[in-house]
């Protein structure tokens, strides 16, 4: 949400005919980002992800939907929830992801222990043309270490 | 003359004898005790939907009001779970300029959206391939606390999760 608040400094010497270069108040909005900002972003859905225990190499499918072509990239954070800090660690993060792109292979931060674990995929898009923050979504996801 | 006929029967046997490998352990040939077998055939569809969320919304003096969707397809889960869309916002409804701020609303069904923990605004559950919510975005450009000009923003988090019924 924005809205961009101007101040106006007052000006002396009113005319009192039409100017004839007045028009109506034009749009704030840089071409091509107020349809894309009505235009919604695909993100992608995932329940679980399973890993190698005692490795920091890992598959996913982690994937920008072609619904975004020419509209968004997005990034992939993957967060380890723990319990005893109630935070997340970040345990992985992507570059920029093209519509239609997939990540196959992430290289983990750390390797996890043999378990189950509570983390969530943060997934960030940004306007293509001009690699502006969008609003954003966290996938809670189960990680599974085997 | 007969056992012609019977060397020919038996070479015609085993010729016509069918050879089924259900495995890479088990061959059924004329030989075997029992001439069937059996072999798995699966697929493994994981849970799997597509989210559609509003990527911004601009807020100006002329249009103080805005209309959004929020809506999720293809969805596929397993049987007794459901998928829930919860929303949150980084400053609790406010647009933010360093220390000064503008209010704004958000309402799901008519109802306002407040405070800083995700609040739900989308449950759809197994076996419904989809589901949406309109979001209306309102505010009165209360300046009161805006002492400077500048974008006043803030950001809103979908976040999804599948659970038990």
């Amino acid at each position: 949400m924005e809205y961009n608040y101007k101040y106006l400094s007052p000006q002396g010497g009113v005319s009192l005919n039409v100017d004839p270069y007045s028009e109506h108040e034009r749009s704030t909005e840089k071409s091509g980002s107020q349809n894309s900002e009505k235009q919604g972003i695909a993100i992608p859905g995932f329940a679980e992800i399973t890993i190698n225990a005692d490795s920091t190499e890992a598959e996913a499918d982690l994937f920008n939907p072609e619904d975004n072509a020419g509209l968004y990239y997005v990034t992939f954070e993957l967060r380890l929830f723990d319990e005893s800090e109630n935070a997340y660690e970040t345990l992985y993060t992507s570059g920029l992801v093209e519509p239609g792109r997939h990540i196959y292979s992430i290289e983990l931060s750390r390797p996890l222990e043999k378990g189950v674990y509570s983390a969530v995929i943060h997934v960030q898009p940004y306007y293509i043309n001009d690699k502006r923050p969008t609003n954003n979504a966290d996938i809670k996801i189960k990680l599974i270490a085997e | 003359m007969k056992k012609i006929l019977a060397a020919l029967t038996a070479a015609a046997a085993l010729l016509t004898a069918p050879f089924l490998t259900t495995s890479a352990e088990e061959t059924i040939d004329q030989d075997s005790p029992d001439k069937s077998g059996q072999m798995n055939i699966s697929y493994n569809s994981g849970i799997s939907y597509i989210m559609t969320i509003p990527a911004s919304v601009t807020f100006t003096d002329s249009e103080k009001s805005a209309e959004r969707g929020i809506q999720v397809d293809n969805v596929f889960l397993s049987e007794g779970t459901k998928l829930k869309i919860s929303l949150s916002s980084l400053n609790n409804f406010r647009m933010v300029n360093g220390s000064g701020y503008i209010d704004y609303n958000i309402f799901v069904n008519k109802s306002p959206l407040s405070g800083a923990a995700p609040q739900d605004i989308l449950i759809v559950g197994a076996g419904e391939p989809s589901g949406w919510a309109t979001l209306d975005f309102t505010t009165q450009l209360d300046k009161t606390n805006a002492q400077y000009a500048g974008i006043y923003a803030d950001t809103l988090t979908f976040t999804v999760s599948v659970e038990p019924v």
